[in-house]
């Protein structure tokens, strides 16, 4: 294994790679609304953090949708997809989605009335807090969403999604989605997931239990975000804050951390670096015979729109939905849509030579996954937490082969495995 | 103290009950070695994931000697290394070379209706090969084409609209290469429309027709030189070879001759010519007829030094074990509209269907030429060379023989 593989790495972007990834986009994602039923105390436009400017409230007009629609429909008419089939995620995001229903359908329904671009099918994808599930269950059924109930665990660990009156909101969302999987079992069955939030008052394999007993699916855990934090408001993240690492290394829970153990921390790190230095990893037939190694850029960044294109509710075009608004990439207004693939190209390879000032020297370079929006000061002087000397490193690459030696049966499972 | 005996991350094990070989893929060296119970029961450690290519030497062991210089060579070539270890739980250990690849492990877990959507098929489709126009073959030559690319037999001709329309309905956005195979009996009426057809869609072109100076050749000439595209010219007479050298010295062409190869003199004559006209690009293709099989034997069988010669890195290795590079996104087109995987199989489909179908059916079928490795083929999938061998060619898929080797294995 070479532990200090080093790629020539690439910092310019072209501005083919954005547009080439607008015409494979795998997910349009819309910020319907910006209004909630619930006030959870660690949501991510509330009081802890910095990174949306949110004003409550706000529906997106279904002018700027339709904009970005019909930019998109031309795009794709007009430009061979690379891939045999497309299938395109459409996505309804909040605030919570169904509180601007007539948005979705309206949306939907324009989508369906545009003939479909060759070799690309839609399908649609919504996160709910499940307080209005009951009222538009047979629509979301109908239209074969694709799902994804916030559920933090048992009423305790759920207490901190509370509505506008400070009631938890367990009793709602469990009954509305007992219902859903009632009605519609074969739909829930394949097409409902969970995300739950990790908070002091829950812990990973508790959750996970709780929502296999009731629902009878694993849901995922993660912790909240850490990025964005408001100074002033550190005391109280701190409080709520619970990491997840301390419940895969907590001796009380061996029982699960072996059954989980493809999910846990210490596995998909694992992975990371035996994708990355093992030499073992390839990603399609086709790299079997590939003559020359593929372009690096630095970080684990994601190319813009690779992912996804996130639209919120004031028309800001972001690569998705974690990241501050003010790396927006483009606009959409009543008047049309201003994306600038010289501009976006140019950015993204601002950011690359910027951060560069440190990856130069990061040992931690080949098995990086940090995304560089989430580097403090990125536009001035990067601060990145992930970066480390080659003492650090070697630490790092040896607590994690340990970790392979302690388990070495799940070497096949690891080499079996794609995330 | 304990010893353990631990193979290098690089190094490639295969085996049977009688002999094994290991390959470091770092040093490009193999060795090989004969089996007694023991050095196969060690083997059979070390192929056990779980061990992680780590295994304790039972130091009664060491008194069998054929054991004794296994371990000794192990760590004179390179293959591996020996640690004394006090504490066990300790163990030395290192990472078996297996294969981790995403494509693979998709397809063999999602529910094959669905899985195209995680793999990509269009990403398959790499190259095709037009067999314009047929015909005008003396009887030798009739299956020619099944072994290497060379004009088709029949007096057929594939219509520009259908190849269009085959394009226009097929995702070309992988596709780099196109080959064009035409006899030079008549002149294909649309080759014009055609070369510029992929001029617009920049993807290569190769013209392969017989080296003969005829009104066809003038034509392809005349429009291959405002292209960069190749022309081959398969070698028919001296004579012919002459007046196109002649000929074709006045364009900026780039162009290279074909020598068939079907016995030594061939091979003389093929050395001679390439030498006097000072030939710096050819392509010399052995060919099978009906009388040859010992020319074969002696000149094209794959012996252990070539495989000795093949300096494959770990990703060649990995190549080996899962594709057939040979022929891996390769599509054939006959003149009927017929599209094949290989030529030496039943077609996938017609033109008139997408190409994306016609490769589901290839890489889906168990016979699949595109995904047909040694591991799968009699009697190299006991062979310890399976893995290094290059991948089963168009000679073996004629002869439906698989082992054109001169290495005996023992099994
Ligand atoms: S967090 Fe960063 S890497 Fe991840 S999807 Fe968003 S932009 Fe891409
Ligand atoms: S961890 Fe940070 S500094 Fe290191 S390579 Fe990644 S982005 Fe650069
Ligand atoms: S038997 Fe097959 S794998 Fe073995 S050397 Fe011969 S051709 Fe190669």
């Amino acid at each position: 294994m070479d532990l200090y593989k080093s790629y020539k790495y690439v910092l310019n972007l072209s501005d083919t790679v954005p547009y080439k990834a607008l015409v494979n986009l795998r997910q349009l994602v819309f910020e319907v609304t910006s209004n909630c039923n619930l006030r959870c105390k660690y949501c991510g436009y509330g009081e802890l953090y910095n990174t949306r400017r949110f004003s409550k409230g706000e529906n997106m007009s279904f002018i700027i949708a339709k904009n970005i629609i019909d930019y998109l429909f031309n795009l794709w008419n007009n430009n061979e997809v690379d891939y045999d089939h497309r299938q395109t995620f459409i996505g309804f995001y909040g605030g919570e989605p169904l509180l601007n229903i007539p948005f979705i359908k309206k949306v939907i329904g324009y989508i369906e009335s545009l003939p479909v671009p060759k070799r690309r099918s839609f399908t649609y994808a919504m996160t709910t807090n499940g307080i209005l599930l009951n009222r538009y269950m047979d629509y979301l059924v109908e239209k074969k969403f694709v799902l994804l109930i916030s559920l933090d665990g048992d009423k305790y660990a759920h207490s901190y999604r509370i509505d506008s009156r400070g009631n938890n909101s367990f009793d709602k969302v469990f009954v509305n989605t007992k219902q859903l999987q009632k009605k519609y079992p074969d739909f829930f069955a394949t097409n409902v997931s969970f995300n739950a939030v990790l908070t002091d008052r829950g812990d990973t394999f508790n959750i996970k239990n709780f929502i296999y007993e009731n629902f009878g699916k694993y849901p995922t855990v993660s912790e909240i975000n850490e990025s964005g934090v408001l100074e002033k408001q550190k005391d109280k993240f701190n409080e709520i804050f619970h990491s997840s690492d301390t419940d895969w290394t907590n001796p009380k829970n061996k029982e699960y951390t072996g059954k989980f153990i493809e999910i846990s921390p210490q596995f998909r790190s694992l992975y990371n670096i035996l994708m990355s230095l093992s030499g073992n990893s390839f990603r399609s037939y086709n790299s079997l015979m590939a003559k020359e190694g593929a372009t690096v850029y630095p970080t684990g960044t994601c190319f813009p729109f690779d992912r996804k294109l996130f639209l919120t509710v004031g028309g800001d075009i972001l690569p998705c939905e974690r990241i501050n608004q003010k790396f927006s990439l483009g606009k959409v207004t009543e008047q049309g849509v201003n994306i600038d693939f010289k501009a976006i190209a140019k950015k993204y390879s601002l950011y690359y030579r910027k951060i560069w000032s440190l990856c130069k020297t990061c040992y931690a370079k080949p098995v990086c996954s940090q995304c560089f929006f989430y580097v403090d000061n990125l536009e001035t002087k990067p601060v990145c937490l992930g970066y480390k000397n080659k003492e650090e490193y070697d630490m790092y690459i040896h607590s994690r082969l340990n970790y392979l030696a302690e388990n070495p049966d799940i070497y096949l499972k690891l080499m079996r495995e794609t995330f | 103290m304990k010893d353990f005996i631990v193979l290098f991350p690089e190094t490639f094990l295969w085996f049977n009950e009688s002999e094994g070989l290991f390959y470091n893929s770092n040093a490009k060296k193999f060795f090989t070695f004969s089996c007694n119970e023991l050095i196969h029961n060690y083997c059979l450690l070390f192929n056990d994931p779980a061990n992680l290519y780590s295994v304790a030497i039972d130091h009664s062991d060491k008194q069998d000697a054929l054991f004794s210089s296994w371990l000794d060579s192990i760590v004179k070539y390179k293959i591996g290394a020996i640690y004394s270890i006090e504490n066990e739980e300790k163990k030395p250990f290192s990472l078996p070379p297996i294969l981790n690849l995403r494509d693979e492990i998709e397809e063999a877990q999602l529910d094959k209706n669905k899985y195209y959507s995680s793999i990509n098929i269009a990403e398959f489709l790499n190259e095709m090969s037009f067999f314009l126009s047929g015909g005008g073959l003396p009887d030798e030559e009739r299956e020619y084409y099944k072994q290497i690319i060379y004009p088709y037999s029949e007096e057929s001709f594939l219509e520009l609209g259908v190849i269009h329309s085959f394009l226009e309905k097929s995702n070309t956005t992988h596709l780099r290469q196109v080959n064009l195979i035409c006899s030079d009996q008549l002149i294909y009426p649309n080759i014009r429309d055609l070369i510029g057809l992929f001029v617009t869609h920049g993807i290569y072109v190769t013209c392969y027709m017989p080296g003969r100076y005829t009104d066809a050749f003038l034509q392809i000439i005349d429009i291959l030189q405002s292209t960069n595209f190749t022309l081959k010219l398969y070698f028919i007479t001296i004579g012919d070879f002459t007046k196109i050298q002649d000929y074709i010295k006045d364009y900026s062409i780039q162009y290279n001759w074909v020598f068939l190869i079907k016995n030594e003199n061939d091979f003389l004559l093929c050395e001679k010519i390439i030498k006097d006209h000072n030939l710096t690009k050819s392509d010399i293709l052995p060919v099978l007829t009906s009388r040859n099989f010992d020319f074969f034997e002696e000149n094209i069988f794959i012996s252990r030094d070539n495989i000795e010669n093949l300096s494959l890195t770990k990703q060649n290795v990995f190549c080996n074990q899962s594709i057939n590079s040979n022929y891996w996104g390769h599509l054939f087109i006959l003149p009927d509209g017929n599209v094949y995987g290989n030529l030496n199989k039943k077609p996938l489909g017609s033109m008139r269907e997408d190409a994306m179908e016609l490769i589901k059916r290839e890489i889906n079928d168990p016979e699949s030429s595109w995904k047909c490795t040694r591991e799968k083929v009699t009697p190299c999938k006991d062979c310890i060379f399976r893995n290094l061998c290059p991948p089963p060619s168009n000679y073996e898929f004629y002869l439906n023989r698989f082992n054109l080797c001169t290495i005996k294995c023992m099994t």
